[in-house]
Order: structure tokens, then C-alpha cells, then sequence
């Protein structure tokens, strides 16, 4: 259980997309619920955030620059401060070997593009509400 | 005697002015294309094909003879591409230095023993490896056999329906390969094989595989290249394809029918410009089998590419494309003026042979003829200004028309400092490296009368492009 | 000769006059994208949110070029959106009249309005247009009708599954679009695939039963097993990669017997389709196909072989009379 989150008012979620509009969709509706939310613009970022502030959960594109979003979830469960982080992957790209790919990696979600942000607002939700 | 030379300078004028005509013409084919190419953007439905499940998959080939330094930037840049389906294969040619083991290293290769179709015959591979991290990077360890047999490999293992011809120390841009492949998915039954636009990448700001800031090169060689190419690409290619006569996929990047390569038989090994050669022999084998084609370009899709920056380099490197063009005509020489070829063997193939490899001849001895009456006293001096104002001027109007194209459409180099540098070397360019371009590949024509034949015999540093992509 | 000289002045000056449109160009299109970028910035936080689904705000005021911007990123959210936020942007569209203008454009003698304007419709949420967009698939521009086919499917235009099934099949609008558009529609549309399926021209039967692999579920498996002796090849290998893609288990034994099918083709596909329906026969009969068959065929069944019974895929591959792909297989196994 990352530390730092016990200690915060509202659950810290990292949202990382290289595209500027899903980034601005997900981070209105998620405020809007009641997270804070940190942005990546890529893969590198992403790591660097998680690693820094260690947030209650990521959500992640899979395309993105430098490191793309599998990737990034492995490193994350490879990592001991990160390994538990719930992540949920979300992509264009839709089909099984896309998926399998994601599960493979370790994330524990994954959500198809054209989304609905309230959608990924429910999961996100589930997800922490357990915890 | 003088009126051999008179004879003989008119007749230069007149290929000068057919020459730069078809020029202009090109240039004005281009704008009209250019500018519908950029319109579909708005309608392009990229997302959908990415998004959909029947978008057929497409192996990347690269070549690779000693590109430790750049193998792995490259072969990342090619594994982050969009696009829903696709396997980069990268063909060791027998490199000496440390290519496999670097990628060996980086991307977890593990050995596999892939089987490999026979379709085309090749030197012997003597290991495959797949990547752990990535089970779509395929690497292919092999006997040396240049370029051609590298490709020709790559093409037995590409597991596809489509292959992406590469060159090693290039970068596509993460939407090139979806760009374009996108004319081949739209009706793949007419189209057979597209190519898309090489630009310069030499002083460009690169992270992670891509390019982040466009620069005009600070080297003035490159940054004359850079004009060369934009002639090239945005306008000479757009207007060959427009006229469904474009002679050159260029092999550092160009997408085919896996099948269509492997029928027409895979590329020549015996020549430097196996990429020319083949795109002319699968012309000639299609149209040997009566049925409706196309072989079109796409300007948008970008690859950037590394250029020469030394005078002995570049020298040696269009010497090599003069080579690379006399082979395939010569090769193919049956359909020059043929009309059972249509527009290739009717204008495509003479252009090559006429205004491409001859060129220099003209260029050259018309220059020396003006220049030495003028001294001698029979020209005036009044018209050898003329004559010179109508060649250097045409050549600054063809010149600015492909930078106005960029310009217009693409809009690459944002500072106004790099554009007004372009335009700064499109007059340099006229005035003396024109001039000794002709020179390099009148040199050519003694490599091929010498009988000179392959790579060289220097020590080999990577690829590069193998055939004259200005042409 | 004169005339040459006159001819390198045109020249020149021509050239002047281009570096002058280019100047100018420049200065007034970055003055533009200045005030662009004001504006989006300004509108961006409005759009979001307009479209969000839980607690919207009501859409602004707005006229010209600010409607214009507005309009535009409505549209790029639209492409990302699913969900309820699309009535509020239809909405928008119809009452700012942004649907009528594009309607009308639609009808434009030029094919690239045409296009554009379809496939604007497909991001502006509207459903009244689909009647229109139905109409726009047998334009006589590709690009048109497959501008067409991505609007009908982004709109969820379930009305419209059976002219996108017809022009899917028979090419009128590219395979990977319009077979977008069939997924997203759903499976309303295999009813009518499986009559189409019955059609006399094998092009048709064979495109309708590779949409019902898509499309359909393990009921639909039932028709395809005919189709698996269909005395088209390329049918044969369409059923067969339906039937994969469907996981029938009852496809079995029909899909073991195509393993013997003449055609190549055939024979990988139905190799591959085993692959994905599993069980001991389909092992049995995969490793000859593996050992022994062409490329295709041969290197399908491995990896089908490897996807039912690794381990059995692992054994194989040590004896001598094992083939290539059955010892690729192998070590793909064990990376």
C-alpha cells in the first residue's frame, strides 16, 4: 500500500496520454469527482511522476512517446514502490492481443478508446473505493 | 566547325528547355495534387484504421551492415510506430561490428529458429532471434550479400502480407507507416505499391527516435540536399504519380505487396540501385500481365534520413546512383519507347535515360561550348548574360516553387531564419554546386565504363540510400 | 535571342514574387494561428465542460470565428467520446445550425466537400443524418462513401447495417472501415449476413461469413460448417477463420476434415481456427500438418499446435522428422 496515500485528502491519480484532449477529458471529470490529478505528456514522464509522488492509481495510454504504456506498466510492477499501484491502460488499440498484452504486462484494467469518462470515472472508483 | 558547334548548342538549348519544361510541369502537377492530398486529411479516418481489426499487418524490413551506432534508436523508433498490426525485421548483413549484440542486449533477443520461406534465393542465414520484450521484432543474423540479398531475406521472413523497406539509419515519423499504407488498404487490388517522402534530418533536434525541432542544416552541403530533396519529393514525385508514371519506390522507404515482390522475383543483387530496378521491373511485370495498377506516391508520410556532409562522400554517393540508374535502364532497355509498357515505357524510361543519366552531358559541354565562345569573342557578351540569366533563373524558380510547396503545405521549419537559409542556398546552389554535381556524375560515367561494380571496395559504413531518390 | 534574355528576367521575377507571397504568407498566417491559439485556449475549458456527462454546463453564447473554434473542439472531443455526452453536442450542432450546413454540403459538386462533409456528420452526433450518409454510400467517389461508412459507425447507426454490410462486400467502401463500422453497429447486422452468406457470387459469400466471424457469437457457428465445403476456396478459408474467431467447439471436427482441403489457404485457416477452438483431436490432427505440409499450412498448425499443447508442440520438435516450424513453435514456447 503506497505510504503517502493514507496521508492525502484526495487520492492522487497520474493520467498519462501524449493527447492533449483525452489528458483534458480525463482530468476535468476526474477532479470533478473528487481526485487530484497529475499529467504526463509520455512515458518518461509518467515513470518520473509515479516514482516522485507515488499516486493511489495510474491511468495510462498505451501509445505514447519514449515509453509506451506497457512498458511503463511494467517497470511500475517491477519496481517495489510501485508494484501494487492499480492501473488501468487505456488505448485505441482494441483487440484480444492488445489486451492479453495489457494483462500480461500487470495492469488491472483496461479501457478501449472512444471512451466515456464517466466510465472511467465508475472503475476508478471501484478500484479505490476498495481500498 | 562552326557550325557543328552552333548545331550542337542549339540542340543543348532545346534539351535544356524540354528539360526545365517538364519541370515546370511536374512543379504545376504537384501543386494541384498536393494540395487534394492535404485536403483528404480532413476525412483520412486514420483513427479507424488503427481502431480496426481487419487492417492487414505490415513487416518492417531493415537492412543493416555495421549500424551498431544507430540500429537501436531506429529499430525503437520503428516499434513505437502507429499502427495497429505490424513486425520489424531487421536483416543483419553479415555485419563484423557489434549490431546484433547490441540489439541483443537492449531488446532481449532470444534464439528462435524461425523458419524462413525459400521464395527468393539468399545467402545463408545463419541465426534468427525474436525479442523477448517485444515478439514482434525479428532479427535475422546472415551472410554477407549486400543489400539487395538483405532485403530479399527480409522479405522471406516477413510474416505480412506487406513489407515497409527501411533503412537503418532512418527515423519514421510514428504515423508514416499508417500514412502510407493508407492508398493500399483504401483499394488494394489497384494498388501495388506507394512510397512516401524522405526529408533531412541532419542539425534537427532528435529524442527518443523522433524528431522534435526541424532545422535547416548548419552544414551547407546538407542544407543544399535538403532543396535537392524537396524537388525530389514534393514535387518531381508527386508529378510522376499523378501521371501513374513515378519510376522510383525509394528503398529507405517504400511499402509492396509482400507476394508482388516475391512474384516479380525480389531484388536484383547485381546492381547499386536495386531500389530503381525494381520498381521498374515490377512495372514491367504488371504490365506484362495486362491488369490495371498503380503505383502511387504519398507526400505527408515523412522518413528522416541522414545525408553526407563531406564533399568525398557525397561525391561518391551520387557516382553510385549514376551507376544505380544506368543499370536498371540498361537492364530494362527493352521498354524504352515501348508502348506495350504505356507511360513508363513511353515517357518514364526515355526521361530516365534522356534527361536523368544524360543530363550531365549536356549540362556540361553546353556550359564549356558558351563559356569558351564567349571568351573567344563569337558570343556576346550581352547574351551570355542572357544565357545565364535563363539558367540560373529557372533554376531559383523551380527551386523556390518546392520550397513554396513546403511552405504552402507542410509548413515544416517554422523559423524564418531556416526558410530564408534554404532560399539563400537555392542561389548558391546554381552557382557552382550544380556545376560540380554534373562533374560527379560525368565521373560516374567512368566508374561505369571502367566496369566498377558494387559498393566499393572501402570498408563499408552502412547503407545509406542506394539509389538516387532525385531522379 | 532577346527573347532569352526577357525569358531570365520572367524568371527571376517570378521568383521575387514568390518569396514575397511566402513573407507575407507567413506573417498573416502567424498572426492567425495567434489569435487561433487565444481563442482555443479561452474555449477549451468551455468545451470540456459542455461535454461532460455528469455535471455539464450549458453551452455558450458565441458567433463567428469564436462558434467556429468552439465548433472544432466539440468535434475532436466528440472522436474521443462515447457515451451520454453526445446528445448535448448534437444538440449544439442542430441549434447553431452546424448540421444543416454540412447536409448541405454533402450535396457539393466537389468530392472532397463531399468527404468532408461526411465525415464531419460523423462527429457532430447527429442521428437525423443518417438517411443522407446511407445515401453517400454509393457516391461515386471512394473517399466519399468511406467517409460515409466511418460517420455511419461513430453515429451507431444501426438502421444503416444493411447498406455498410452491401458496400463493405462488395469494396465499395474500404474492408478496414467499413468493417469498423459493422463492429461498432454490432451484432444486429448478422442476420442479414447470413442470408448474404447464401448469395451465388462466392466474393459476397465470402465477405459476408469473415464479417460474421467479427460480428457474431458461438450460435452463429451453426451455417458456417456448409460453408466449409463451399466449392469456393476463398469461402472455405473465410469459414474457416469465422469459425475461429467465433470459438465453436462443434466447428471441430469440421475444421479437422478442412485440414486436408487441397487449397493452402484453406488448410492454414483452418490450422489457425483450431488454434483458437483447442482440444485434444485438433492437437492430434495439427502435428502432421505441422511436420509435413507447405509453409503456410505447416507453419499455421505449429503455432496452433503451440497454443493447444505446448508441451506436446515442445516434444515434437526434438525428433528428426519434426520441419522448421514445428521447431520454431518450440522455441517460441520456451522464450
Amino acid at each position: 500500500m503506497s505510504g503517502a496515500a493514507s496521508a492525502r485528502e484526495q487520492p492522487l491519480v497520474l493520467a498519462a496520454d501524449d493527447d492533449e484532449d483525452i489528458l483534458d477529458l480525463v482530468a476535468f471529470r476526474l477532479e470533478r469527482s473528487g481526485y487530484t490529478v497529475l499529467v504526463a505528456r509520455d512515458g518518461e514522464e509518467a515513470l518520473k511522476l509515479a516514482a516522485k509522488e507515488l499516486p493511489d492509481l495510474a491511468v495510462l495510454d498505451v501509445m505514447m512517446p519514449k515509453v509506451d504504456g506497457f512498458e511503463v506498466t511494467r517497470r511500475l510492477r517491477a519496481d517495489e514502490a510501485t508494484s501494487r499501484m492499480p492501473i488501468i491502460l487505456l488505448t485505441a488499440r482494441s483487440q484480444d492481443a492488445d489486451v492479453q498484452q495489457g494483462f500480461d504486462a500487470g495492469a488491472d484494467d483496461y479501457l478501449r478508446k472512444p471512451f466515456s469518462p464517466d466510465e472511467l470515472r465508475a472503475r476508478v472508483q471501484a478500484i479505490l473505493g476498495r481500498r | 566547325m562552326t557550325e557543328i558547334l552552333t548545331a550542337y548548342s542549339l540542340v543543348a538549348f532545346f534539351y535544356f528547355l524540354v528539360l526545365n519544361g517538364l519541370y515546370l510541369f511536374l512543379t504545376a502537377l504537384a501543386w494541384r495534387d498536393m494540395g487534394s492530398e492535404l485536403r483528404a486529411r480532413r476525412y483520412l479516418a486514420l483513427d479507424e484504421v488503427f481502431r480496426s481489426p481487419l487492417t492487414p499487418g505490415v513487416s518492417v524490413i531493415v537492412p543493416a551492415f555495421n549500424e551498431q551506432a544507430v540500429i537501436v534508436d531506429s529499430v525503437r523508433s520503428l516499434l513505437a510506430l502507429r499502427y495497429p498490426r505490424h513486425e520489424v525485421v531487421v536483416v543483419s548483413d553479415g555485419s563484423t561490428d557489434r549490431t546484433i549484440s547490441v540489439l541483443e542486449e537492449e531488446f532481449e533477443l532470444a534464439p528462435v529458429r524461425v523458419a524462413l520461406r525459400d521464395g527468393i534465393s539468399t545467402a545463408t542465414v545463419r541465426a534468427t532471434y525474436v525479442s523477448r520484450m517485444h515478439p514482434n521484432l525479428l532479427v535475422v543474423d546472415k551472410e554477407n550479400g549486400g543489400r539487395s540479398d538483405a532485403l530479399n531475406a527480409g522479405v522471406n521472413a516477413a510474416r505480412n502480407p506487406y513489407v515497409c523497406v527501411i533503412d537503418a539509419d532512418s527515423m519514421l515519423e510514428p504515423d508514416a507507416l499508417l500514412k502510407v499504407s493508407k492508398p493500399i488498404l483504401d483499394d488494394p487490388q489497384l494498388l501495388a505499391a506507394t512510397g512516401g517522402t524522405i526529408r533531412i534530418v541532419n542539425s534537427c533536434g532528435v529524442d527518443y527516435g523522433r524528431v522534435v525541432d526541424v532545422r535547416a542544416p548548419r552544414s551547407r552541403l546538407a542544407t543544399i540536399q535538403v532543396l535537392e530533396y524537396l524537388r525530389a519529393f514534393l514535387v518531381a514525385r508527386v508529378g510522376w504519380s499523378s501521371l501513374n508514371a513515378l519510376g522510383i519506390i525509394s528503398g529507405a522507404f517504400g511499402l509492396f505487396h509482400r507476394s508482388l515482390v516475391e512474384a516479380a522475383g525480389g531484388y536484383w543483387k547485381d546492381t547499386v540501385g536495386e531500389d530503381f530496378e525494381l520498381t521498374i521491373r515490377i512495372h514491367r511485370h504488371l504490365r506484362e500481365r495486362g491488369e490495371p495498377y498503380r503505383i502511387g506516391f504519398v507526400s505527408d508520410p515523412v522518413c528522416w534520413t541522414e545525408v553526407p556532409e563531406q564533399f568525398s562522400t557525397l561525391s561518391r554517393q551520387r557516382r553510385r546512383w549514376q551507376r544505380g540508374l544506368w543499370e536498371g535502364v540498361r537492364r530494362h532497355r527493352r521498354m524504352i519507347g515501348n508502348p506495350r509498357y504505356g507511360v513508363i515505357g513511353l515517357v518514364a524510361m526515355p526521361y530516365f535515360l534522356i534527361f536523368e543519366f544524360l543530363s550531365p552531358v549536356f549540362a556540361l559541354t553546353g556550359l564549356l561550348i558558351t563559356v569558351v565562345w564567349w571568351i573567344l569573342g563569337g558570343l556576346s557578351t550581352f547574351y551570355f548574360i542572357a544565357f545565364l540569366l535563363v539558367s540560373i533563373g529557372l533554376g531559383l524558380l523551380l527551386t523556390t516553387a518546392a520550397l513554396a510547396l513546403e511552405e504552402f503545405n507542410y509548413h515544416r521549419y517554422h523559423r524564418r531564419r531556416d526558410v530564408a537559409r534554404l532560399l539563400a542556398y537555392a542561389v548558391f546552389e546554381n552557382l557552382g554546386y550544380h556545376q560540380l554535381h554534373d562533374v560527379w556524375r560525368a565521373i560516374g560515367y567512368l566508374d561505369i565504363a571502367r566496369g566498377k561494380t558494387g559498393w566499393g571496395a572501402q570498408p563499408r559504413r552502412g547503407f545509406g540510400t542506394s539509389t538516387d531518390p532525385l531522379a | 535571342m532577346r527573347l532569352v534574355a526577357y525569358a531570365g528576367v520572367v524568371f527571376l521575377a517570378g521568383t521575387l514574387l514568390l518569396i514575397v507571397v511566402l513573407v507575407a504568407r507567413r506573417s498573416f498566417l502567424r498572426r492567425q494561428a495567434k489569435v487561433r491559439g487565444e481563442l482555443v485556449e479561452r474555449l477549451r475549458p468551455v468545451a470540456i465542460a459542455f461535454v461532460d456527462s455528469q455535471e455539464p454546463e450549458p453551452a455558450p453564447e458565441l458567433h463567428g470565428r469564436e462558434s467556429e473554434v468552439f465548433a472544432e473542439l466539440l468535434g475532436r472531443y466528440a472522436r474521443n467520446l462515447r457515451g451520454a455526452a453526445w446528445g448535448r453536442i448534437a444538440a449544439y450542432f442542430e441549434e447553431t445550425g452546424g448540421v444543416d450546413e454540412q447536409l448541405g454540403r454533402l450535396q457539393s459538386r466537389r468530392a472532397w466537400r463531399r468527404a468532408t462533409a461526411a465525415f464531419t456528420l460523423g462527429d457532430m452526433c447527429a442521428r437525423r443524418v443518417v438517411p443522407e450518409l446511407v445515401a453517400a454510400l454509393d457516391d461515386r467517389v471512394r473517399d466519399v462513401r468511406m467517409a460515409a461508412a466511418r460517420s455511419l459507425g461513430r453515429l451507431g447507426a444501426v438502421e444503416a447495417i444493411e447498406p455498410l454490410i452491401a458496400s463493405t462486400i462488395s469494396g465499395g467502401v474500404p474492408r478496414d472501415v467499413g468493417g469498423l463500422a459493422l463492429l461498432d453497429l454490432g451484432p444486429p447486422g448478422v442476420p442479414r449476413l447470413v442470408e448474404l452468406s447464401s448469395s451465388t457470387e462466392p466474393a459476397i459469400r465470402s465477405g459476408a461469413i469473415e464479417l460474421i466471424g467479427l460480428l457474431g457469437e458461438a450460435g452463429n457457428a451453426e451455417p458456417l460448417l456448409d460453408h466449409l465445403r463451399d466449392p469456393a476456396a476463398g469461402v472455405r478459408t473465410a469459414s474457416a477463420t469465422a469459425l475461429g474467431r467465433l470459438g465453436a467447439g462443434e466447428a471441430r471436427d469440421a475444421l479437422v476434415r478442412a485440414l486436408d482441403d487441397r487449397v493452402p489457404d484453406v488448410r492454414a485457416a483452418a490450422a489457425r481456427a483450431l488454434g483458437q477452438t483447442g482440444g485434444q483431436r485438433a492437437a492430434d490432427a495439427l502435428l502432421p500438418v505441422a511436420r509435413s505440409d507447405v509453409f503456410e499450412p505447416a507453419r499455421a498448425a505449429a503455432q496452433a499446435l503451440a497454443r493447444i499443447d505446448p508441451r506436446r508442440v515442445v516434444e515434437a520438435a526434438v525428433e528428426p522428422d519434426a520441419g522448421p516450424h514445428l521447431r520454431e513453435a518450440a522455441d517460441l514456447v520456451s522464450l
